[in-house]
Protein backbone atom coordinates (compact mmCIF):
# COMPACT_ATOMS: atom_id res chain seq x y z
CA UNK A 1 0.00 0.00 0.00
CA UNK A 2 1.18 3.21 -0.89
CA UNK A 3 1.93 5.83 1.68
CA UNK A 4 0.82 8.77 -0.47
CA UNK A 5 -2.12 10.50 1.02
CA UNK A 6 -5.30 11.04 -1.18
CA UNK A 7 -6.03 14.69 -1.96
CA UNK A 8 -8.89 16.35 -1.14
CA UNK A 9 -10.84 16.04 -4.74
CA UNK A 10 -10.36 11.90 -4.13
CA UNK A 11 -11.99 12.40 -0.84
CA UNK A 12 -15.04 14.01 -2.04
CA UNK A 13 -15.27 11.94 -4.62
CA UNK A 14 -15.09 9.07 -3.05
CA UNK A 15 -18.26 10.28 -0.97
CA UNK A 16 -20.10 11.31 -4.19
CA UNK A 17 -19.74 7.89 -5.47
CA UNK A 18 -17.83 9.45 -8.40
CA UNK A 19 -14.72 7.48 -8.59
CA UNK A 20 -14.36 3.93 -10.46
CA UNK A 21 -14.47 0.38 -8.62
CA UNK A 22 -10.35 0.60 -8.98
CA UNK A 23 -10.11 4.06 -7.41
CA UNK A 24 -12.68 3.61 -4.87
CA UNK A 25 -10.84 -0.01 -3.37
CA UNK A 26 -8.10 2.16 -3.68
CA UNK A 27 -9.35 4.88 -1.41
CA UNK A 28 -11.10 2.79 0.96
CA UNK A 29 -8.08 0.84 1.91
CA UNK A 30 -5.32 3.73 2.18
CA UNK A 31 -8.23 5.16 4.83
CA UNK A 32 -8.34 1.87 6.66
CA UNK A 33 -4.16 2.29 7.32
CA UNK A 34 -3.76 6.03 7.32
CA UNK A 35 -5.17 7.84 10.00
CA UNK A 36 -4.18 10.83 8.50
CA UNK A 37 -5.98 10.54 5.63
CA UNK A 38 -8.75 8.66 7.49
CA UNK A 39 -9.34 11.57 9.82
CA UNK A 40 -9.77 13.76 6.83
CA UNK A 41 -12.30 11.40 5.11
CA UNK A 42 -14.36 11.75 8.45
CA UNK A 43 -14.01 15.65 8.67
CA UNK A 44 -15.42 16.15 5.21
CA UNK A 45 -18.33 13.61 5.88
CA UNK A 46 -19.40 15.37 8.68
CA UNK A 47 -19.17 18.57 7.16
CA UNK A 48 -21.29 17.18 4.25
CA UNK A 49 -23.81 15.29 6.82
CA UNK A 50 -24.03 18.41 8.40
CA UNK A 51 -25.33 20.63 5.48
CA UNK A 52 -27.86 17.66 4.52
CA UNK A 53 -28.96 18.29 7.98
CA UNK A 54 -30.28 21.43 6.95
CA UNK A 55 -33.06 19.50 4.43
CA UNK A 56 -34.74 17.92 7.19
CA UNK A 57 -34.55 21.28 8.80
CA UNK A 58 -38.31 22.06 9.98
CA UNK A 59 -39.04 25.82 9.13
CA UNK A 60 -42.46 27.16 9.35
CA UNK A 61 -43.55 28.38 6.02
CA UNK A 62 -47.19 30.00 4.95
CA UNK A 63 -49.01 28.49 1.25
CA UNK A 64 -47.74 30.40 -1.17
CA UNK A 65 -49.96 29.02 -3.49
CA UNK A 66 -53.39 31.15 -2.77
CA UNK A 67 -51.48 34.04 -2.84
CA UNK A 68 -49.41 33.62 -5.98
CA UNK A 69 -52.56 32.81 -7.92
CA UNK A 70 -54.08 36.42 -6.94
CA UNK A 71 -50.95 38.07 -7.60
CA UNK A 72 -50.77 36.24 -10.99
CA UNK A 73 -54.47 36.92 -11.71
CA UNK A 74 -54.25 40.39 -10.86
CA UNK A 75 -50.84 40.91 -13.09
CA UNK A 76 -52.46 39.70 -16.41
CA UNK A 77 -55.89 41.88 -15.60
CA UNK A 78 -53.07 44.85 -16.04
CA UNK A 79 -51.11 42.78 -18.56
CA UNK A 80 -54.54 42.79 -20.64
CA UNK A 81 -55.92 46.48 -20.11
CA UNK A 82 -52.27 47.32 -21.40
CA UNK A 83 -52.56 45.69 -24.30
CA UNK A 84 -55.98 47.06 -24.83
CA UNK A 85 -54.93 50.04 -24.82
CA UNK A 86 -53.66 50.93 -28.50
CA UNK A 87 -56.87 49.39 -29.52
CA UNK A 88 -58.89 51.64 -27.55
CA UNK A 89 -57.15 54.63 -28.79
CA UNK A 90 -57.42 53.27 -32.27
CA UNK A 91 -60.50 53.37 -31.84
CA UNK A 92 -61.66 56.71 -30.25
CA UNK A 93 -59.36 58.07 -33.65
CA UNK A 94 -62.12 56.78 -35.79
CA UNK A 95 -64.98 57.48 -34.13
CA UNK A 96 -63.46 60.72 -33.92
CA UNK A 97 -62.54 61.12 -37.40
CA UNK A 98 -66.05 59.73 -38.76
CA UNK A 99 -67.30 62.08 -36.77
CA UNK A 100 -65.25 65.05 -38.57
CA UNK A 101 -66.30 63.40 -42.07
CA UNK A 102 -70.06 63.27 -40.99
CA UNK A 103 -70.04 67.29 -39.87
CA UNK A 104 -68.21 68.25 -43.13
CA UNK A 105 -64.71 69.24 -41.21
CA UNK A 106 -63.49 67.14 -43.97
CA UNK A 107 -64.77 66.96 -47.42
CA UNK A 108 -64.77 63.46 -49.61
CA UNK A 109 -62.07 63.89 -51.15
CA UNK A 110 -60.54 63.94 -47.80
CA UNK A 111 -59.03 67.37 -48.00
CA UNK A 112 -59.88 70.30 -45.13
CA UNK A 113 -62.44 72.49 -45.35
CA UNK A 114 -62.20 75.63 -43.02
CA UNK A 115 -66.56 74.87 -41.61
CA UNK A 116 -65.88 77.89 -38.92
CA UNK A 117 -64.82 81.09 -41.47
CA UNK A 118 -65.76 83.66 -38.85
CA UNK A 119 -62.94 86.12 -37.80
CA UNK A 120 -62.40 86.35 -41.68
CA UNK A 121 -63.55 88.89 -44.13
CA UNK A 122 -65.96 87.83 -46.33
CA UNK A 123 -63.89 87.57 -49.52
CA UNK A 124 -61.10 85.66 -48.11
CA UNK A 125 -63.28 83.53 -46.57
CA UNK A 126 -64.58 82.22 -50.00
CA UNK A 127 -61.24 82.13 -51.06
CA UNK A 128 -59.84 79.94 -48.74
CA UNK A 129 -63.32 77.75 -49.59
CA UNK A 130 -62.19 77.31 -52.70
CA UNK A 131 -58.56 77.10 -52.20
CA UNK A 132 -59.42 74.49 -49.40
CA UNK A 133 -62.06 72.40 -51.58
CA UNK A 134 -59.45 72.10 -54.37
CA UNK A 135 -61.02 74.51 -56.68
CA UNK A 136 -59.18 77.14 -58.70
CA UNK A 137 -60.91 80.96 -58.55
CA UNK A 138 -61.76 82.32 -62.49
CA UNK A 139 -62.20 85.26 -61.53
CA UNK A 140 -62.71 88.10 -58.58
CA UNK A 141 -65.24 91.27 -58.94
CA UNK A 142 -66.53 93.55 -56.68
CA UNK A 143 -69.66 91.19 -56.38
CA UNK A 144 -68.50 87.85 -56.76
CA UNK A 145 -65.82 85.10 -57.19
CA UNK A 146 -66.56 82.42 -59.87
CA UNK A 147 -64.66 79.12 -59.04
CA UNK A 148 -64.12 75.80 -60.59
CA UNK A 149 -63.86 72.33 -58.88
CA UNK A 150 -64.12 69.11 -59.19
CA UNK A 151 -67.92 67.87 -59.18
CA UNK A 152 -67.00 65.29 -56.59
CA UNK A 153 -66.73 68.34 -54.44
CA UNK A 154 -69.69 69.85 -55.21
CA UNK A 155 -71.94 68.87 -52.61
CA UNK A 156 -69.30 69.25 -50.00
CA UNK A 157 -68.21 73.26 -51.04
CA UNK A 158 -71.98 73.84 -51.08
CA UNK A 159 -72.51 72.31 -47.93
CA UNK A 160 -69.92 74.93 -46.42
CA UNK A 161 -71.32 77.89 -48.45
CA UNK A 162 -75.17 77.17 -46.85
CA UNK A 163 -73.49 76.69 -43.69
CA UNK A 164 -71.23 80.12 -43.75
CA UNK A 165 -74.79 81.56 -45.46
CA UNK A 166 -72.99 82.79 -48.56
CA UNK A 167 -74.99 83.09 -51.73
CA UNK A 168 -74.01 80.90 -54.89
CA UNK A 169 -74.90 79.46 -58.32
CA UNK A 170 -74.16 76.86 -60.10
CA UNK A 171 -72.89 77.85 -63.46
CA UNK A 172 -74.50 75.35 -66.07
CA UNK A 173 -72.01 74.37 -69.26
CA UNK A 174 -74.45 77.17 -71.47
CA UNK A 175 -73.31 79.91 -69.25
CA UNK A 176 -76.26 80.78 -67.63
CA UNK A 177 -76.97 81.22 -64.04
CA UNK A 178 -79.56 81.39 -61.54
CA UNK A 179 -79.06 84.77 -59.48
CA UNK A 180 -79.91 83.76 -56.22
CA UNK A 181 -81.02 87.93 -55.57
CA UNK A 182 -83.05 87.92 -58.21
CA UNK A 183 -84.19 84.85 -58.83
CA UNK A 184 -83.68 85.54 -62.84
CA UNK A 185 -81.95 83.89 -65.99
CA UNK A 186 -78.06 85.21 -66.39
CA UNK A 187 -75.83 84.77 -68.66
CA UNK A 188 -72.04 84.81 -68.00
CA UNK A 189 -69.93 86.81 -69.59
CA UNK A 190 -66.55 84.21 -69.82
CA UNK A 191 -64.03 87.14 -70.31
CA UNK A 192 -60.87 88.10 -68.74
CA UNK A 193 -61.26 91.15 -67.33
CA UNK A 194 -61.42 94.25 -70.05
CA UNK A 195 -58.44 93.63 -71.80
CA UNK A 196 -58.32 93.04 -75.45
CA UNK A 197 -57.94 89.11 -76.37
CA UNK A 198 -54.88 88.35 -78.54
CA UNK A 199 -55.10 85.02 -80.34
CA UNK A 200 -53.53 83.08 -77.36
CA UNK A 201 -55.95 85.03 -75.50
CA UNK A 202 -58.91 83.53 -77.68
CA UNK A 203 -57.16 80.26 -77.10
CA UNK A 204 -57.53 80.65 -73.32
CA UNK A 205 -60.89 82.29 -73.49
CA UNK A 206 -62.17 79.36 -75.52
CA UNK A 207 -60.74 77.18 -72.84
CA UNK A 208 -62.33 79.11 -70.23
CA UNK A 209 -65.82 78.98 -71.65
CA UNK A 210 -65.19 75.21 -72.09
CA UNK A 211 -66.17 73.83 -68.94
CA UNK A 212 -64.56 70.80 -68.29
CA UNK A 213 -65.72 66.89 -68.00
CA UNK A 214 -65.35 66.47 -64.33
CA UNK A 215 -65.62 70.32 -63.51
CA UNK A 216 -68.59 72.86 -61.94
CA UNK A 217 -68.33 75.81 -62.08
CA UNK A 218 -69.45 78.21 -58.97
CA UNK A 219 -70.72 82.03 -59.12
CA UNK A 220 -70.42 83.14 -55.37
CA UNK A 221 -71.50 86.16 -54.56
CA UNK A 222 -70.51 88.95 -51.94
CA UNK B 1 -44.87 9.20 -11.85
CA UNK B 2 -43.47 12.62 -9.98
CA UNK B 3 -42.75 13.85 -13.61
CA UNK B 4 -46.19 12.68 -15.26
CA UNK B 5 -48.29 14.66 -12.97
CA UNK B 6 -46.00 17.69 -13.02
CA UNK B 7 -46.51 17.73 -16.27
CA UNK B 8 -50.21 16.90 -16.23
CA UNK B 9 -50.86 19.72 -14.09
CA UNK B 10 -48.83 22.24 -15.93
CA UNK B 11 -50.61 21.19 -19.42
CA UNK B 12 -53.67 21.53 -17.51
CA UNK B 13 -52.35 25.22 -16.01
CA UNK B 14 -51.53 25.84 -19.73
CA UNK B 15 -55.15 25.32 -20.96
CA UNK B 16 -56.67 27.98 -18.61
CA UNK B 17 -56.70 26.25 -15.31
CA UNK B 18 -55.07 28.43 -13.43
CA UNK B 19 -56.01 27.04 -10.21
CA UNK B 20 -53.87 23.78 -10.70
CA UNK B 21 -50.72 25.72 -10.50
CA UNK B 22 -51.71 25.84 -6.52
CA UNK B 23 -50.40 22.21 -6.54
CA UNK B 24 -47.27 22.79 -7.89
CA UNK B 25 -46.80 25.00 -5.80
CA UNK B 26 -48.01 22.97 -2.89
CA UNK B 27 -45.51 20.38 -3.93
CA UNK B 28 -42.23 22.51 -4.04
CA UNK B 29 -42.64 25.52 -2.20
CA UNK B 30 -40.69 24.15 0.91
CA UNK B 31 -37.96 23.10 -1.43
CA UNK B 32 -37.76 26.25 -3.36
CA UNK B 33 -38.05 28.21 0.45
CA UNK B 34 -35.13 25.93 1.83
CA UNK B 35 -32.99 26.93 -1.22
CA UNK B 36 -33.86 30.88 -0.86
CA UNK B 37 -33.45 30.84 3.26
CA UNK B 38 -29.94 29.11 3.30
CA UNK B 39 -28.59 31.51 0.35
CA UNK B 40 -29.95 34.63 2.18
CA UNK B 41 -30.22 33.58 5.86
CA UNK B 42 -33.19 36.16 6.35
CA UNK B 43 -36.82 34.26 7.01
CA UNK B 44 -38.54 37.64 5.82
CA UNK B 45 -36.43 37.77 2.76
CA UNK B 46 -37.10 34.40 1.39
CA UNK B 47 -40.61 34.74 1.89
CA UNK B 48 -40.72 37.35 -0.23
CA UNK B 49 -38.17 35.72 -2.54
CA UNK B 50 -40.09 32.31 -2.44
CA UNK B 51 -43.34 34.35 -3.82
CA UNK B 52 -41.37 36.18 -6.65
CA UNK B 53 -40.26 33.14 -8.29
CA UNK B 54 -43.45 31.41 -8.23
CA UNK B 55 -44.92 34.32 -10.18
CA UNK B 56 -42.26 34.18 -12.19
CA UNK B 57 -42.40 30.42 -12.85
CA UNK B 58 -46.35 30.36 -13.63
CA UNK B 59 -46.01 33.57 -15.99
CA UNK B 60 -42.82 31.83 -17.49
CA UNK B 61 -45.19 28.29 -18.09
CA UNK B 62 -45.60 28.92 -21.42
CA UNK B 63 -42.01 28.93 -22.56
CA UNK B 64 -40.94 25.16 -20.45
CA UNK B 65 -40.91 23.24 -23.45
CA UNK B 66 -40.80 19.76 -21.37
CA UNK B 67 -37.14 18.58 -22.45
CA UNK B 68 -35.99 18.17 -19.27
CA UNK B 69 -37.77 17.33 -15.91
CA UNK B 70 -40.08 20.35 -14.69
CA UNK B 71 -37.94 20.34 -11.07
CA UNK B 72 -35.02 21.41 -13.22
CA UNK B 73 -36.58 24.20 -14.90
CA UNK B 74 -37.97 24.89 -11.59
CA UNK B 75 -34.87 24.69 -9.95
CA UNK B 76 -33.00 27.15 -12.76
CA UNK B 77 -35.70 30.27 -12.29
CA UNK B 78 -34.45 29.67 -8.55
CA UNK B 79 -30.73 29.73 -9.11
CA UNK B 80 -31.16 32.52 -11.22
CA UNK B 81 -33.85 34.38 -9.48
CA UNK B 82 -31.40 34.36 -6.21
CA UNK B 83 -28.60 35.68 -8.13
CA UNK B 84 -30.01 38.18 -9.68
CA UNK B 85 -31.67 39.61 -6.79
CA UNK B 86 -27.98 39.35 -4.89
CA UNK B 87 -27.07 41.22 -7.65
CA UNK B 88 -29.66 43.50 -7.07
CA UNK B 89 -28.99 43.94 -3.46
CA UNK B 90 -25.17 44.42 -4.23
CA UNK B 91 -26.31 48.00 -6.03
CA UNK B 92 -27.59 49.27 -2.77
CA UNK B 93 -25.64 49.88 0.33
CA UNK B 94 -26.66 48.78 4.01
CA UNK B 95 -26.58 50.49 7.17
CA UNK B 96 -24.42 48.64 9.74
CA UNK B 97 -26.38 47.26 12.88
CA UNK B 98 -23.40 48.60 15.23
CA UNK B 99 -23.52 50.29 17.94
CA UNK B 100 -20.45 52.04 19.83
CA UNK B 101 -20.13 50.92 23.19
CA UNK B 102 -17.16 52.64 24.81
CA UNK B 103 -14.16 52.16 22.44
CA UNK B 104 -15.83 48.71 21.41
CA UNK B 105 -18.40 48.09 18.21
CA UNK B 106 -21.11 46.02 19.16
CA UNK B 107 -23.60 44.76 17.00
CA UNK B 108 -27.20 46.57 17.80
CA UNK B 109 -29.63 43.65 19.35
CA UNK B 110 -32.98 44.17 17.90
CA UNK B 111 -35.67 41.81 19.66
CA UNK B 112 -37.22 39.21 16.81
CA UNK B 113 -40.49 39.00 18.45
CA UNK B 114 -41.18 36.05 15.34
CA UNK B 115 -41.07 32.58 16.52
CA UNK B 116 -37.52 31.25 15.45
CA UNK B 117 -38.09 28.50 12.82
CA UNK B 118 -34.43 26.80 13.97
CA UNK B 119 -35.05 26.18 17.78
CA UNK B 120 -37.11 22.97 16.65
CA UNK B 121 -33.97 21.71 15.30
CA UNK B 122 -32.42 19.45 18.16
CA UNK B 123 -28.42 20.88 17.26
CA UNK B 124 -29.21 24.33 17.49
CA UNK B 125 -25.43 25.27 17.87
CA UNK B 126 -24.45 23.01 15.10
CA UNK B 127 -26.99 24.53 12.83
CA UNK B 128 -26.60 28.30 13.59
CA UNK B 129 -22.82 27.64 12.63
CA UNK B 130 -23.61 25.42 9.62
CA UNK B 131 -25.92 28.65 8.36
CA UNK B 132 -23.39 31.69 9.01
CA UNK B 133 -20.67 29.49 7.55
CA UNK B 134 -22.83 29.10 4.45
CA UNK B 135 -24.07 32.67 4.22
CA UNK B 136 -20.52 33.80 3.82
CA UNK B 137 -19.46 30.94 1.25
CA UNK B 138 -18.61 32.95 -1.83
CA UNK B 139 -22.24 32.38 -4.36
CA UNK B 140 -20.31 30.49 -6.77
CA UNK B 141 -19.60 27.73 -4.03
CA UNK B 142 -22.99 28.62 -1.72
CA UNK B 143 -25.07 28.05 -4.62
CA UNK B 144 -23.49 24.62 -5.60
CA UNK B 145 -23.40 23.20 -2.13
CA UNK B 146 -27.16 24.40 -1.53
CA UNK B 147 -28.18 22.47 -4.72
CA UNK B 148 -25.60 19.29 -4.11
CA UNK B 149 -25.21 18.68 -0.31
CA UNK B 150 -28.85 20.21 1.13
CA UNK B 151 -31.16 19.13 -1.74
CA UNK B 152 -29.03 16.32 -3.07
CA UNK B 153 -29.19 16.71 -6.62
CA UNK B 154 -26.86 15.38 -9.03
CA UNK B 155 -24.20 16.08 -11.24
CA UNK B 156 -25.81 16.30 -14.31
CA UNK B 157 -28.82 18.24 -12.92
CA UNK B 158 -26.61 20.83 -11.24
CA UNK B 159 -24.70 20.98 -14.33
CA UNK B 160 -28.35 21.26 -16.89
CA UNK B 161 -29.69 24.01 -14.06
CA UNK B 162 -26.33 26.22 -13.45
CA UNK B 163 -25.51 25.78 -17.40
CA UNK B 164 -22.04 24.71 -16.60
CA UNK B 165 -20.27 21.23 -17.93
CA UNK B 166 -19.93 18.35 -15.45
CA UNK B 167 -15.90 19.13 -14.86
CA UNK B 168 -16.77 22.66 -13.36
CA UNK B 169 -19.60 21.04 -11.48
CA UNK B 170 -17.06 18.71 -10.09
CA UNK B 171 -14.21 21.07 -9.08
CA UNK B 172 -16.65 23.73 -7.71
CA UNK B 173 -18.28 21.06 -5.69
CA UNK B 174 -14.46 19.72 -4.50
CA UNK B 175 -13.29 23.66 -3.72
CA UNK B 176 -16.84 24.45 -1.87
CA UNK B 177 -16.46 21.59 0.19
CA UNK B 178 -13.03 22.34 1.12
CA UNK B 179 -13.12 25.81 1.52
CA UNK B 180 -16.51 25.19 4.14
CA UNK B 181 -14.59 22.44 5.83
CA UNK B 182 -11.89 24.24 6.82
CA UNK B 183 -13.97 26.96 7.97
CA UNK B 184 -16.17 24.57 10.01
CA UNK B 185 -12.90 23.24 11.66
CA UNK B 186 -12.19 26.83 11.99
CA UNK B 187 -15.42 27.35 14.27
CA UNK B 188 -14.35 24.15 15.92
CA UNK B 189 -17.36 22.04 14.73
CA UNK B 190 -15.82 19.56 13.15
Amino acid sequence: MTLKHLNFDELSDLIDNELSEQQKDYCLAHITVCKICCKEYESLLKCISLLSSLKNECIAIPDFSERTLTICRSREKKRLFLKAVPAIAASVIIIAGAGFIRTGFFNESGSYVAANLSGHNETQRIIESVGNSKGRILKITHSFIDGEFDKNSLSAIERILHKNNIKHAVIVNSGMLVNPSTGKMEDVNFTYGNGSVSGNDIYKNQNYATIENGKVRIRIFK
Amino acid sequence: MSLINDIEIINRVIEGDKEAFSQIVKKYQNMVFKYVYYQFNNYDEALDITQDIFITVMEALQSFRQESKFSTWLYSIMVNHCKNYRKKMNRYSTVSLKVMRGEDEVDLQLQDYRENPAEKVVNEDSIRIIKEEIEKLPDDFKDILTLRDIDGLSYNEISEILGINLSNVKVRIHRGREYLKNRLHARGLI
